[in-house]
């Protein structure tokens, strides 16, 4: 069975969670900026946002029944997936099709992250980086023996006060996008594009049957793309403060 | 300080025509050989008094003054685009959906037209032809200024403006009948300190002209003139 559904709302004032999550989804594509510094205090980081992106895509590693979905149904989805999450892991290999590069960007490594307010990424050589997120505190180090990077978000970018705005269910699609869901092949696959211009092109999650996330495309408007394949997802595993550490 | 970090990219070039420190011997090298494209991943770092970045991206380089570089997030997305095409200068934020465009002369002065002055220094400047192997040399810099170059077997090392800029070139290799350092250190007259390191260089590949095609497509083109201090 396919079934596709194309949905696009016009509703104004929705305060709903996913808004909030899409919002931070397109932002991370749409409004990323180089980061930049002001008196100590970063002012705009777009790295950070693109955090939010991962963790929207690893929420749904957690099996969720899989089903014909409209496009509320699916952004919904994507909120109750935190419900019942205190941590999880998973191995990543992210691929970079960029108009720069003749070949792939292929990358190994490993995410992690832990309620209320962690978040580790760990890639490996030749690519080698570390980055991990505490909140409003982004520290990363690219690159063999490289220097630790610390850099400070605003409060509002902060992973906690993103996660207690998730309570809140769906019940309308966001302005500024059309959702697109479909089902084929024991995968679902959720399409999220801007209505306007902007540096996004189109979001795509796909989900196996169970749930798990099987693959995340990020396509921007200038043709690269980048696509994420996650396996190995582990949730609730008790990590501890030692999985959250840069060495 | 963008600029700073473009002169930075751009002195990756001059890199190829370097050598030294304890590097690879000089026999490793095919006589006459030089760089004449070069892709690779980068890692490149700023450190200011107000700023500091740490970012990896792409760069793609054709001999004589043909650059591209994609500054990339950690998840792939672009952070901001730069072409330079001789005195021709594109640079874009897609987040921003902006561009601008325009000859490097073009920049207002209020956002460091010094840096692309040096930015051109850079890439003018080949060896002086007479130069010794070992030693260093003084002379006239395209801008006017008085330019020290720091030689170690045949290689710059290390490039000084008589107004404080200073280029230092580290971690030379062999690759492909090449030596050619993979790190460069950038210091500019106001102290700011640029760093950038080469990660698994192709050399002397053919590099397709739709490499170093920009797309503008959703992006609003300014004039190089309007560009602000980002």
């Amino acid at each position: 069975m396919n079934i596709i559904t194309d949905y696009t709302h016009s509703a104004k004032g929705l305060c709903l969670f996913f808004y909030r999550l899409a919002d931070k989804v397109i932002s991370a594509v749409c409004h990323a900026r180089i980061v930049r510094f002001e008196s100590g205090k970063i002012r705009n980081c777009s790295i950070a946002r693109c955090f939010y992106l991962l963790l929207v895509a690893l929420a749904l590693a957690i099996p969720v029944d899989a089903r014909s979905l409209t496009p509320v149904e699916g952004l919904e989805t994507l909120r109750r997936s935190f419900d019942g999450i205190q941590d999880f892991s998973a191995e990543i290999t992210q691929e970079k099709q960029l108009s720069i590069m003749k070949k792939k960007m292929v990358m190994q490594g490993e995410v992690r992250f832990r309620k209320p307010d962690l978040f580790f990424m760990d890639i490996a050589p030749p690519y080698s980086s570390k980055v991990l997120l505490k909140d409003t505190v982004l520290q990363q180090r690219l690159g063999a023996g490289a220097e630790l990077q610390r850099i400070a978000l605003p409060p509002e970018q902060g992973l906690s006060r993103w996660f207690a705005s998730i309570y809140k269910p769906v019940k309308t699609v966001p302005d500024g996008m059309t959702v697109r869901a479909s089902q084929a092949g024991g995968l679902t696959t959720v399409m999220i594009r801007p209505v306007k211009g902007g540096q996004l092109r189109e979001l795509i999650i796909v989900m196996q049957e169970d749930g798990a996330i099987n693959r995340l495309s990020i396509e921007e408007r200038n043709g690269d793309k980048t696509v994420i394949t996650f396996r190995k997802i582990r949730k609730n595993i008790g990590l501890t403060d030692a999985d959250f550490r840069l060495e | 300080m963008f600029r700073l970090f473009l002169l930075a990219v751009a002195s990756v070039f001059l890199m190829s025509c370097v050598k030294g420190q304890g590097l690879p011997d000089r026999s490793l090298a095919v006589p006459g050989r030089v760089v004449e494209t070069i892709s690779s991943t980068v890692i490149l770092s700023l450190n200011t008094t107000d700023r500091n970045f740490t970012g990896r991206g792409v760069m793609v380089y054709r001999r004589p003054d043909q650059i591209r570089l994609v500054l990339l997030s950690p998840f792939g997305t672009t952070l901001m685009e730069m072409k330079l095409n001789g005195e021709q200068l594109t640079l874009t934020y897609p987040a921003d959906g902006v561009a601008y465009q325009g000859r490097i002369a073009d920049l207002p002065a209020s956002t460091g037209q010094r840096g692309f002055t040096m930015l051109r220094w850079v890439l003018d400047s080949d060896p002086p032809s007479g130069a010794p192997d070992n030693g260093e040399i003084e002379q006239k810099a395209r801008n006017g200024a008085l330019e020290r170059i720091v030689l170690e077997d045949g290689l710059v090392l290390e490039k000084n403006l008589s107004t404080g800029e200073r280029v230092r070139y580290r971690d030379y290799k062999a690759l492909s009948g090449v030596r050619m350092a993979f790190e460069i250190l950038m210091d500019s007259a106001e102290g700011d300190r640029i760093k950038l390191t080469l990660e698994e260089p192709d050399i002397n590949t053919t590099l397709e002209e739709s490499l170093f095609n920009v797309s503008l497509a959703g992006l609003h083109l300014l004039p190089l003139s309007r560009l602000i201090s980002r």
